[in-house]
C-alpha cells in the first residue's frame, strides 16, 4: 500500500481538519488537569460498582433504597475529601 | 530517515515543503525556546506538556518511535508512537500502533492563533502513524486517546470512538481499523 502526502492529499486532509474545526491533538497526559478530573468523584469511583459491593456485603441488612442512599453518601463525602487533600497539597 | 511531506501555509494559501523526521535534539530545543513559553501560560490541554522528560523517559525504550514535523527550519509538530503494546480493540488480540503524544506547535493551533501559520500537522502524523501500522503489518491499525478538544476530528476521520476509557482519566479511545483506510 502506497502513501501519498502531496498537494491532493493535503488538500482533503485540510478539509477534514477545516470542518471539524479544532486542533489535532492526542494524548493521555491530564498532569496539572488531573485535579480537576480525580476531585470530580465520580471520575473514580464507580457509583454501579460501589452499590454492588454494598449490596453484596450489606444486602441483607438495608433495602435497596438505603444502599443507594449509602452510596451516594460515600461518594459525596470521598469527594469532599479528595478536594480537601488537593488544597492542602496545593497550599503547602 | 525523512519523509517529503507538504504543509498548508494558511497565509499565502499555498503549499509548502515539510520533512517528518525522527525526533533530534534541535526539535527539543525548538518545544524549550518556542514552544513552552507560549504553551505554558495557555489554557491548553497539553500545555504542561514536556516533551524532554517524555523523550529521556522513553529513550531506552525499543518500542517508542519519535518524531518530528519540520518546516523553514522550525519544529511544527511533535508525535510519539507506540508499537507492539496496545491491543485492537475492534480485533481483539492484534497489534496495533498507538499514538502516545500528537501536538502541534502553538502557532499551528487555531485555539492560540486563527488562521495557524500551518494547517495539516496533525493529519500527517496521523497518516504517518497509519502507514506505520502497515510497514509493521499491523493492517493500519491505529488507536489513541484523543485530547477532548480533538474529538471532532477523529471522528470526521472515521476512526471508531470507544468513548470514554476511564482506565485512561476518562479519555476518549480512538482507534481506525483496516476496513476504515
Amino acid at each position: 500500500m502506497s502513501f501519498e502526502f502531496d498537494e491532493k492529499w493535503l488538500k482533503n486532509a485540510i478539509q477534514i481538519e477545516d470542518e471539524a474545526n479544532c486542533d489535532v491533538q492526542a494524548g493521555l497526559d491530564l498532569g496539572q488537569n488531573a485535579d480537576t478530573y480525580i476531585s470530580e468523584a465520580k471520575s473514580y469511583i464507580n457509583y454501579e460498582k460501589l452499590l454492588v459491593i454494598l449490596r453484596e456485603s450489606l444486602g441483607t441488612i438495608f433495602q435497596t433504597d438505603e444502599l443507594e442512599l449509602l452510596a451516594s453518601e460515600l461518594q459525596g463525602r470521598t469527594r469532599e475529601r479528595v478536594i480537601q487533600k488537593l488544597q492542602t497539597r496545593k497550599s503547602a | 530517515m525523512n519523509l517529503n511531506v507538504k504543509l498548508w501555509h494558511s497565509q499565502n494559501k499555498q503549499a509548502v515543503d515539510a520533512s517528518l523526521t525522527i525526533l533530534l535534539d534541535r526539535h527539543l530545543d525548538d518545544f524549550q525556546v518556542f514552544w513552552k513559553p507560549r504553551l505554558l501560560p495557555s489554557s491548553e490541554e497539553d500545555s504542561h506538556w514536556d516533551w524532554n522528560t517524555k523523550h529521556k523517559a522513553t529513550a531506552s525504550c525499543l518500542n517508542y518511535e519519535k518524531f518530528a514535523l519540520e518546516c523553514e527550519q522550525f519544529t511544527q509538530g511533535l508525535m510519539m508512537l507506540e508499537l507492539d503494546s496496545h491491543r485492537s480493540r475492534i480485533e481483539p488480540g492484534k497489534s496495533i500502533v498507538y499514538i502516545d503524544f500528537l501536538a502541534a506547535a502553538p502557532w499551528n493551533r487555531r485555539s492560540i492563533q486563527d488562521p495557524p501559520v500551518y494547517k495539516g500537522v496533525g493529519s500527517i502524523f496521523v497518516q504517518f502513524a497509519i502507514m506505520r501500522s502497515h510497514e509493521l503489518e499491523y493492517h493500519g491499525r491505529v488507536g489513541l486517546h484523543a485530547l477532548p478538544d480533538a474529538v471532532a476530528f477523529y471522528e470526521k476521520l472515521g476512526m471508531k470512538n470507544f468513548g470514554p476509557d476511564s482506565e485512561k482519566q476518562n479519555l476518549p479511545y480512538f482507534e481506525l481499523s483496516r476496513e476504515e483506510k
